[in-house]
């Protein structure tokens, strides 16, 4: 799969930058972007609909909504407020990685 | 007996219960907002003490219906069961050490010392703790753990993660005393519910509302005894605490200051605004909710099913859209909701109209359907919430019916201006 260009951006939240998105064209194939992930050490979490989740052993997230191609990145509240964004950025690129692969 | 057992839900009335005592979903931004309201009401000192007592009791209530379902009968079973209890509700997670005659107890991790840190932390000083819902938690499983008297055991917080400290700690002494209250359990919520009637675009609200429902059984609280989720820190919460604070401080102001009445009814009014803002805002513009009900339209329709959804799936009680013009007048009913069960079986039947969380929160729900953008990923900020909610007022509510007044249901009518 051609990994599309993305921007990793600020999501809009209340607890300050721990959440970040990007988005994705809906015609990727999410199944296998799904399994790269899972690859790549994330575990698979219960769906919420059509959200499948991911989560890193740190407690990060990484949120697939297919039907309108947004992903969240979820860092975890426990790492500081400074050091989040690069968390994210780790995040967006384990993703972009994956669509590499998959 | 894992917690999870120990839940009911009322379906139709959208009504949640552990051990049969009621619990509700508030997130961090309203706790915070409805504990500074009572502090702004009573003062840092009455207000922390009332805060404290009223945690203690609604804790008593729960823990003792969660230790008499669980069978925990020594203090270590009823002690290490009530902290993961404190947990599970995202509360935090709390170590006590503690006799008959008191002791500590410490915790890195409550959900307000926690969550005012991370919200205010950068930009605010603060010399009073925030963890009066800890303090009267830790009191309540002492006395209970012990079985002690209601009075017997009080908590004080005096280390804080909100002021700076490293760990929250309390100390436990012998108590004051107040008086124990009668209990506000699903028999007594029932006694103040009407029959669960059909709103508005009620197929959709319904299953929004049952699909909420379903995905908040499975939030609990993690290895810290928090929950971060829609971009939040959220609780499973007693409205006993909610209720208790509210009323005895607004009834406090009844007393000693009259004239201050309609200002403490609006700041507790505005409690309301404040979490349908937050909670609401920020569960519409989660992932969750796009993947359980999809991207947002905007249209003002769709927007008020979905707040009367959120209000359900919360465990607020049964909203219903009973009438809705947009840009003109919504009038929300509740056959049920958390604060009448609480007014009347401890004050009685009121004399005016005393559903004020709801009162604020279909004027915001009006505001919110009728003003945001939300196709534009709107900011839910503090600066965007003054721009909404202090400028020129464009609408105003009015509770026609009440519950607490003894009527059938509750009624709130939200005209523009």
């Amino acid at each position: 799969m051609t990994p599309p260009r993305s921007a990793l951006t600020r999501e809009v939240t209340c607890i300050r930058s721990l959440a970040w998105r990007t988005d994705l064209p809906t015609a990727i194939d999410w199944p296998r972007l799904g399994a790269a992930l899972e690859a790549a050490g994330l575990a698979r979490r219960p769906a919420v609909g059509a959200m499948q989740r991911f989560a890193t052993t740190g407690g990060d997230q990484v949120s697939l909504i297919p039907t309108t191609g947004r992903v969240q990145f979820r860092v975890h509240y426990t790492v500081p407020e400074r050091e989040r964004r690069f968390a994210a950025e780790r995040l967006f690129q384990l993703v972009v990685r994956a669509l590499h692969r998959s | 007996m894992p917690i999870e057992d120990l839940r009911q839900l009322l379906a139709e009335q959208s009504l949640t219960f552990l051990a049969g005592i009621p619990y509700v979903y508030h997130c961090h931004h309203y706790n915070l907002f409805h504990d500074q309201t009572i502090d702004d009401a009573l003062g840092e000192v009455d207000g922390a003490r009332v805060r404290t007592t009223a945690a203690h009791n609604a804790f008593r209530e729960l823990l003792g219906a969660v230790f008499a379902a669980a069978g925990a009968t020594t203090p270590a079973e009823r002690i290490s069961l009530a902290t993961e209890v404190f947990a599970w509700m995202g509360q935090g997670r709390l170590s006590l050490d503690v006799s008959g005659a008191g002791g500590r107890a410490r915790s890195g991790s409550l959900h307000y010392g926690f969550a005012w840190r991370e919200k205010y932390g950068a930009r605010v000083k603060r010399d009073e703790p925030t963890d009066a819902v800890a303090a009267g938690f830790a009191a309540a499983t002492s006395e209970l753990a012990f079985d002690l008297a209601a009075d017997a055991i009080t908590a004080t917080e005096h280390r804080c993660l909100a002021t700076r400290d490293p760990e929250c700690e309390f100390t436990l002494t012998a108590g004051k005393g107040h008086l124990s209250r009668p209990p506000v359990d699903e028999a007594t919520v029932r006694r103040y519910v009407a029959p669960a009637i059909r709103g508005l675009d009620e197929d959709r609200v319904a299953a929004i509302a049952s699909g909420l429902l379903e995905f908040m059984r499975a939030v609990h609280g993690d290895e810290r005894g928090l929950v971060a989720a829609f971009n939040v820190f959220v609780t499973a919460h007693l409205p006993g605490y909610y209720n208790e604070t509210v009323y005895e401080a607004v009834h406090h102001i009844e007393r000693t200051a009259p004239a201050g009445v309609a200002a403490v009814e609006a700041l507790v009014r505005e409690a309301g605004q404040v979490c349908v803002f937050n909670t609401f805002g920020n569960v519409l513009l989660s992932p969750e909710w796009e993947g359980m009900v999809g991207p947002l339209s905007g249209i003002p329709t769709d927007m008020m099913a979905f707040c009367t959804a959120i209000a359900r799936g919360l465990g607020f009680g049964h909203w219903l859209i009973h009438e809705y013009e947009p840009r003109k007048r919504l009038v929300i009913q509740a056959t049920s909701n958390y604060e009448a069960p609480f007014y009347r079986t401890r004050y009685g039947i009121a004399k005016k109209p005393r559903s004020y969380f709801v009162q604020g929160a279909t004027l915001a729900m009006m505001l919110l359907c009728e003003t945001v953008r939300w196709t534009e990923r709107p900011q839910l900020t503090n600066a965007y919430y003054i721009d909404l909610f202090r400028g020129k007022p464009r609408y105003r509510v009015e509770q026609t019916r009440c519950a607490t007044r003894g009527d059938a249901l509750s009624e709130y009518v939200v005209d523009a201006l």
